[in-house]
């Protein structure tokens, strides 16, 4: 078990309860015997207000390793979430997720939900993680629209 | 300057306190914590001395009982919140004062440790332990003076806090509430206040909230034919009946039960005293009436008459009537002094059960005084003390905190003094609270559940107010009001665990973490499971913060906690409880005055 991992876990924690914006939720997950598992967290985004995502909840699991904070975690949403830069496992691609590319360890849970809240609605075309959602992006902006609208009914945000 | 140009207000307070400390008290910014009796008389002062930028909080509303001494409350104010009223009145002596007046919980996490720290100084003019501990602990976290105050009958004291300069609220232990055995509330009670306490308990049973979290001990059983015939009778009034059910059940079955453990155990369960006789309903007129006729003059009031045998079941018919319809239409319910159904209640069954125990029957009005622990306040005290604070806080002004004294209000003067003062004490340096954060907890972990550690002993005996619990970066328990209706549930799953179960053995190390106090303490958990005194389940231990360690069990807990928040009623002339002689140790004094419900109940 790594130390550093989970100390940096516990604080995330303490640090999201302290301060968290509206509407989103991560939470350590709870093993079938109701202990905490901190290595995985279960998280929800909210659309933002004004644009097509709205009004959904999108549950998203993020799974640290023992590397963490070295290495940041996993994100993903739902298998086959419709979104031009999630992949059909549900895994998300953003820089800020890439070891390689813009990830720092003192990036907080809270910078990756809000990251990820920000691409919903700005995809990043020169990165395309399926093929569905990318496809309809740059050729249909209608049917993309559509399905967007749609995806978002499904995961409505309780009232 | 506000002392220049038309304004003539201050130019007496800059000719007596100087241009510095006067320019010093324009700018500080105070925080008033409660708005009572010292709070009124200190609102008061502090707008008459100057001082302009001024919050006030106070949770409470306007009470009759509180006109005596309250004065910036009127008649017209009941039911009005403390802290507005007492705002709007202080700025007619002062309409320059600049107050904010919160309505609201200091516990509340939005008066958290950023809210704290905008403050030059707090002053706490608070009733209860509680509020106090929370209050200092933000002072010390934010490293912000305090000056605490407290008031008892003719008794006060200030006391200045500031973190790393003086001893802390919490740097000497206070005494536990005083508390009660189980089995002597239970079956073998020998004073009007075990039977009082025993009432309150029966109440919430009853009435109160059935998910309270129980934690009775298990009866002694009996297998006996004669009390199974008994209580198949008594079952079938139930239907028909609740108030002639329960009186049943509790003035005569449970009662006959004991009597019949004593006769087939052959255990004497009264040494030296009388067995008590259970009251059959239909046959009042067969027992003495307990009530020596001389004690009720004619002039006396209706509430301080002791009632007969009769009044006091038919009292309790009643009572229990009226609470089984509210019940039914309203829920469960709390019991409050101040509800009279509850307090008939609580006083008909003390009263009835103090009958069948040989044990003095008391008056309405004595017993609500014992029942919602009410403590005599003064007028004139309160005064003194609000005057002292501020006299104090001139100090921290000045920029000379270690000047600041402790004073003792006494009753009766000593070397012709009422007033003592010392100078304050340092911090300790084991105080868990002001900086070593590291306690010793002997319990049975195999015995002892996680909503145990929680309530009865973070929140109980540490004074917490939102604690987590984390072992080995493991969150075993979170609590707060920002957690979801999923994570509160997972939490009552959790608080029914034992510690063993969460994997707190002998030797674990629990990280406790309280954000809205922006406090944190380790403990160091010790298996035990022989205790030296019987019913204790748990026992603090540190270095050199000997916290307090008497027995406990749930039930009297929670009624300790419900009793602490409870307000003073002034009773000049014959208080209620005669307030302790002083001692001539100032440590004891402190620990008098700030322990109210152990005075309260120690009145026997």
């Amino acid at each position: 078990m790594s130390g550093i991992a989970k100390g940096r876990l516990t604080e995330e924690r303490k640090a999201w309860r302290k301060d968290h914006p509206h509407a989103f939720y991560a939470r350590p997950q709870t093993n079938a015997d109701n202990s905490t598992n901190l290595m995985v967290w279960e998280c929800g985004i909210p659309g933002k207000p004004g644009n097509n995502w709205t009004g959904g909840l999108y549950p998203l699991v993020m799974e640290f390793s023992e590397d963490y904070p070295s290495k940041p975690p996993k994100c993903k949403f739902p298998a086959n979430f419709f979104h031009p830069n999630v992949y059909p496992s549900g895994t998300v691609c953003l820089s800020i997720l890439n070891e390689e590319e813009d990830w720092k360890p003192s990036i907080t849970v809270k910078q990756i939900l809000l990251g990820i809240q920000d691409l919903l609605d700005t995809p990043n075309p020169n990165s395309p993680a399926q093929a569905d959602a990318y496809t309809l992006f740059v050729t249909n902006k209608t049917e993309y629209t559509r399905r967007v609208k749609a995806q978002a009914a499904k995961y409505v945000q309780p009232a | 300057m506000a002392a220049s140009g038309t304004n003539r207000r201050y130019e007496h307070l800059v000719a007596s306190l100087g241009n510095e400390l006067f320019e010093a008290i324009r700018s500080a910014k105070i925080l008033m914590v409660g708005a009572g009796g010292i709070g009124c008389e200190l609102l008061k002062n502090l707008v008459l001395t100057g001082f302009h930028d001024i919050e006030i909080i106070d949770i409470d509303t306007i009470d009759l009982s509180n006109l005596n001494r309250q004065f910036l409350f009127q008649r017209k104010h009941i039911g009005m919140p403390k802290s507005q009223v007492a705002k709007e009145s202080a700025l007619r002596f002062n309409p320059d004062a600049n107050i904010l007046a919160h309505h609201g919980n200091i516990k509340d996490s939005k008066y958290g440790p950023e809210f704290f720290k905008k403050f030059t100084l707090v002053m706490n003019a608070l009733d209860n332990i509680d509020a106090r501990r929370h209050v200092n602990r933000l002072c010390i976290a934010t490293e912000t003076p305090l000056i605490e105050s407290a008031t008892e009958g003719y008794l006060g004291q200030i006391q200045v806090i500031k973190r790393g300069v003086m001893e802390c609220y919490e740097c000497q232990p206070k005494p536990a509430p005083k508390t009660y055995a189980y089995c002597t509330i239970r079956s073998s009670p020998t004073k009007p206040i075990h039977c009082i306490i025993w009432a309150k308990e029966e109440f919430l049973t009853h009435f109160g909230d059935q998910e309270r979290v129980v934690n009775q001990e298990q009866e002694e059983e009996i297998t006996d034919e004669e009390v199974k015939a008994e209580e198949a009778k008594i079952e079938a009034i139930k239907e028909k009946s609740f108030s002639e059910y329960l009186f049943r059940k509790l003035f005569y079955l449970e009662i006959y039960k004991k009597i019949r453990i004593a006769q087939l155990t052959k255990k004497d369960l009264w040494p030296g005293r009388e067995t008590p006789v259970p009251i059959m309903l239909d046959q009042l007129h067969l027992y003495s009436n307990g009530t020596n006729d001389s004690t009720n003059s004619v002039e006396s009031l209706p509430d301080q008459q002791i009632m007969s045998l009769k009044q006091n079941a038919d009292l309790f018919i009643d009572s229990v009537n009226r609470l089984v319809e509210r019940r039914s239409k309203t829920g469960a319910m709390d019991f409050d002094k101040d509800d009279d159904d509850a307090l008939n209640f609580v006083t008909a069954a003390s009263n009835l059960r103090s009958h069948i125990f040989t044990i003095p029957v008391q008056s309405r009005f004595s017993i609500k005084s014992l029942a919602g622990n009410i403590i005599p306040a003064i007028a004139t005290t309160n005064a003194v003390i609000a005057g002292l604070i501020v006299v104090e806080s001139f100090k921290i002004l000045r920029n000379s905190i270690e000047k600041c004294r402790t004073v003792v209000l006494q009753k009766k003067p000593s070397a012709g003094r009422l007033l003592l003062s010392c100078a304050s004490e340092k911090p300790n340096p084991d105080c868990y609270v002001c900086s070593s954060h590291f306690v010793t907890l002997e319990c049975d972990t195999d015995l002892m559940t996680l909503g145990v550690l929680v309530e009865g002993i973070l929140r109980g005996r540490l004074g917490m107010n939102e604690p987590s619990i984390t072992v080995d970066s493991d969150i075993l328990f979170e609590s707060g009001e920002d957690l979801d209706e999923e994570e509160v549930k997972r939490m009552k799953l959790q608080s029914a665990k034992k510690l063993s179960e969460c994997r707190i053995v002998n030797g674990t190390i629990i990280e406790i973490d309280d954000i809205s106090q922006n406090f944190q303490l380790k403990i160091s958990i010790v298996h035990k499971n022989n205790f030296a005194e019987e019913g204790q389940t748990f026992n603090i231990v540190g270095k050199a913060t000997p916290l307090p360690t008497a027995t406990k069990t749930k039930g009297e807990d929670k009624l300790d906690e419900k009793a602490q928040d409870d307000d003073e009623v002034m009773i000049v002339d014959a208080p209620a409880v005669p307030p302790p002689a002083p001692s001539k140790k100032r440590k004891a004094q402190f620990e008098e005055k700030d322990a109210k419900k152990s005075k309260v109940v120690s009145l026997d």
